[in-house]
């Protein structure tokens, strides 16, 4: 189908390299990249589009130790099913998920409120603690993960809460520019 | 999804990285359970969290969030080194053996041509090696250090297992542990599939953690195969009928690439984008961009796109830059954009970096949202406490909020994560004066049409001239809306002589008949067996249902394959033939339909087994 007429290995049209290199997220945790530690302009991707501000808004390990992602779970669709007053009696109020580890190291309990913080703004919510996330040694060092579902807001039926995207960051992929939403910094203590 | 749904019973083994198809896609992942249940296909689940997927998981491994493509490509080096890869499939469907140029080259985090100051690449560097026959250079036993095989083999060394598992987290053995269950895919009897979701689109590097893994699957050789491919579970109902109708601003209709401020003529536009062939008796499926895109714009503008005006290429919009929705909110933060109709999408919510989209919200002269619900974006100027702390008194955007039905309130389709369009009719009324978003866009279409007819303005043909054919132009019917997307023949075709004998066609009888288009390609197509001498000798009736009705092919199916047989072996015709025929039936003499000896062997050809969708016009005059 296409001019080769044969599956590519070898891509001239992606933006960032005709193979796959691995870059760190925008903020990330680790700080270097460990496929090129002495490369700081390598460390993310070097092709991604970054605007004027955004490359100042994003954290760094210093201040946001925490690599933080988002995700959705079954009771809701995106931000419509909160309108709904079945899903709201489901899955009722906005929450944050870490391990327990990072839980026992921060003071926390399960159920306290607690505060996530990026660079760009904080989500207040009631902290689940779970042994689903596990902290992984990552180059020598321990990295806790952050837990943010996305589905609450300040209109619907579901109590309030904030917008998970408050902390996101304005990057995307230097291809599609899909934005990062899945890996970017935080910090978290409680409210 | 380069699968289906369904084929995920058909796996050795299920990877789920960049997804939670138990939890985010309850119903489709019992094709994972029925796959465990039935076929003892194993699972693997590689992510952050421990999910519900990974709690029904055969082995699971856990990662840092973003870094999949460290981890893929420590599988890409394991399956080189220890040599899992399905050789033969490589060396037949990948670019494996091309040559890459000389000056190409990956050096401490970049690839040749980087310029920091465009934060972009010069790709003059990159690219196959050209022989003078106009087709790329190759070793077929996968030696030359600047093949790609080998140069991949290289650039994947350096993810040893101690690299990966310092970069992702994940414990070398885990990791090791996945990258030998893959590899055992490479079997030429196993398969596997991997199932994702925006746990790998939604990156910075979200493009190539896809394409890393699509790699994998080529070395394994589980693309194109039953249980295997890459299958991307799409997550709102109907995001894939999002992208498939356009509404991405770098595309026109049917995924063809939007024209730029460059492609200032028909011609530049058509070169930058028709593709030619770099192997011998290859095709490059884009050699046919012209066509498609004529295509579109007769659909567009009818009789007003004439080979004279260009196809009315002129009128098409000319991209100045980047409209995605980062850039979209980039513009309003700098001011640069003045009004935003805002239809289907919550972009405050679903947006990165709230404050940055509030602050430029907070710069639109007027916004027009479009939706079923209340959403924070129609309500960004209004303050909710911490939820959403801004000053209304400071905030000049006019927000016009227009209510719109919602899905079961409108009749349509829905296209899943496998392609199927489904069509779905109206439940209820939509409350109160809500509108389907249709009608909205119709009658704002028709306003703009009429102040253009009464005022004037610069370019008033492309709004003028544009096709709209309802029969209630304010209010488009929706089976009206698809019978114009699946297009329509604005002339008859005929499929083209075999060059082999060319006389076929007139040996017919078919030709004097007023036949449909898929008995005249059945024609050519069946007459070039018969030409060959491989199935001359049957001398078997038609084939007749009960009906009277002759059985010829699906149009479609007659039209492709005869398109698509040129040049090719005929051998698959006869085979076709030899499936066993319907028996006539009683009362109706072959002889009568099918005089002459030519189109007897036509009829056999044609191939029986394909259902018959209705009586063509030749069954007419046999009844």
């Amino acid at each position: 189908m296409n001019p080769e007429g044969v599956a590519r290995f070898y891509a001239v049209a992606m933006n960032e390299g005709p193979f796959p290199e691995h870059y760190e997220p925008f903020e990330t945790p680790v700080g270097v990249n460990l496929m090129c530690p002495t490369n700081p302009k390598a460390v993310s991707n070097p092709a991604a589009r970054v605007y004027k501000g955004d490359m100042e808004a994003f954290g760094k390990k210093e201040e946001f130790p925490y690599a933080a992602t988002t995700y959705r779970l079954t009771e809701h669709l995106h931000f419509w099913t909160k309108h709904s007053r079945s899903n709201a009696i489901t899955q009722p109020a906005p929450f944050v998920e870490i391990g327990e580890e990072l839980a026992r190291e921060k003071g926390i309990r399960q159920g306290d409120r607690v505060k996530v913080k990026s660079n760009r703004g904080e989500v207040i919510a009631a902290c689940v603690v779970t042994k689903r996330m596990k902290a992984l040694e990552v180059n020598g060092k321990k990295v806790h993960h952050v837990g943010i579902p996305i589905h609450w807001g300040f209109k619907g039926v579901t109590q309030n809460g904030y917008l998970a995207n408050a902390l996101t960051p304005f990057v995307g992929d230097a291809n599609s520019q899909t934005p990062e939403y899945k890996a970017f910094l935080v910090n978290i203590e409680k409210a | 999804m380069t699968n289906s749904w369904t084929d995920i019973k058909n796996t050795d083994l299920v990877l789920i990285m960049g997804g939670n198809a138990a939890e985010a896609h309850p119903c489709g992942f019992k094709w994972v359970t029925e796959a465990q249940q039935h076929r003892k296909a194993k699972l693997i689940v590689v992510d952050p969290r421990f999910t519900r997927s990974a709690a029904v998981a055969d082995y699971y491994a856990p990662i840092r969030v973003g870094t999949d493509i460290a981890f893929l490509a420590g599988v890409i080096n394991y399956l080189l080194i220890n040599n899992k890869i399905h050789l033969d499939y490589v060396k037949l469907n990948t670019d494996a053996s091309f040559l890459v140029k000389d000056e190409f080259g990956f050096d401490n985090g970049f690839f040749t041509g980087y310029n920091e100051g465009s934060r972009s690449y010069n790709k003059a560097s990159w690219g196959y090696q050209m022989g003078p026959d106009g087709f790329v250079k190759t070793d077929d036993t996968l030696q030359d250090p600047q093949c790609v095989f080998q140069l991949m083999k290289k650039h994947f060394s350096r993810y040893t297992p101690e690299m990966v598992s310092k970069i992702t987290g994940t414990p070398k053995d885990q990791f090791l542990k996945v990258a030998e269950m893959l590899g055992e895919t490479s079997a030429p009897n196993k398969v596997m599939t991997i199932l994702y979701a925006l746990g790998w689109t939604q990156h910075s590097v979200g493009s190539q953690n896809i394409r890393t893994m699509a790699m994998i699957q080529l070395l394994l050789g589980n693309m194109g195969r039953p249980g295997g491919g890459v299958n991307a579970l799409r997550g709102h109902a109907n995001v894939q009928g999002i992208t498939d109708m356009c509404a991405l601003p770098e595309n026109l209709s049917g995924y063809m690439s939007a024209p730029t401020d460059t492609d200032d003529t028909r011609e530049k536009y058509m070169a930058a984008r028709t593709g030619k062939a770099i192997r011998p008796n290859q095709m490059a499926f884009t050699q046919n961009f012209p066509k498609w895109h004529t295509s579109l714009m007769k659909a567009y503008y009818g009789n007003a796109a004439t080979k004279e005006n260009d196809f009315a290429y002129d009128w098409l919009p000319k991209r100045d830059g980047a409209y995605d929705v980062l850039a979209m909110f980039e513009l309003m933060h700098q001011g640069k954009m003045n009004g935003f109709l805002c239809q289907g999408f919550n972009p405050l919510a679903a947006v990165p970096n709230k404050k940055k989209l509030s602050a430029g919200l907070s710069k639109l002269k007027y916004m027009v949202v479009f939706d079923p619900l209340e959403t924070e974006t129609s309500e960004f100027w209004k303050n909710f406490g911490p939820l959403n702390d801004v000053d209304p008194a400071k905030i000049r955007t006019e927000v016009f909020r227009l209510p719109t039905s919602c899905f079961a309130e409108e009749t349509g389709t829905f296209t899943n994560s496998s392609r199927v369009i489904s069509w779905k009719e109206k439940a209820v009324d939509p409350p109160g004066q809500s509108k389907a978003d249709s009608e909205i866009i119709s009658r704002l279409f028709m306003k703009l049409r009429e102040l253009y007819a009464k005022d004037g303005g610069k370019l008033p043909e492309p709004i003028a001239a544009l096709t709209w054919n309802y029969s209630n132009p304010s209010a488009p019917a929706p089976d009206e809306v698809l019978r114009e997307i699946n297009g329509r023949a604005l002339v008859n075709l005929l499929a083209p002589p075999d060059p082999k004998n060319p006389d076929a066609r007139v040996q017919s009888r078919w030709r004097q008949a007023p036949s449909s288009r898929a008995s005249r390609s059945c024609v050519t197509m069946a007459a070039r067996p018969a030409a060959t001498g491989s199935i001359a000798a049957r001398s078997a009736p038609p084939a007749i249902s009960r009906n009277g009705a002759i059985r010829a092919t699906r149009p479609g199916w007659a039209y492709s394959r005869a398109g698509a047989s040129h040049g090719q072996p005929t051998a698959g015709f006869s085979t076709t033939a030899q499936a066993p025929m319907p028996r006539a039936s009683p009362g109706i003499r072959p002889e009568s339909i099918w005089p002459g000896t030519a189109a007897g062997r036509v009829a056999q050809t044609c191939p029986t087994s394909a259902p018959m969708p209705r009586p063509n016009r030749m069954s007419g005059r046999s009844s």
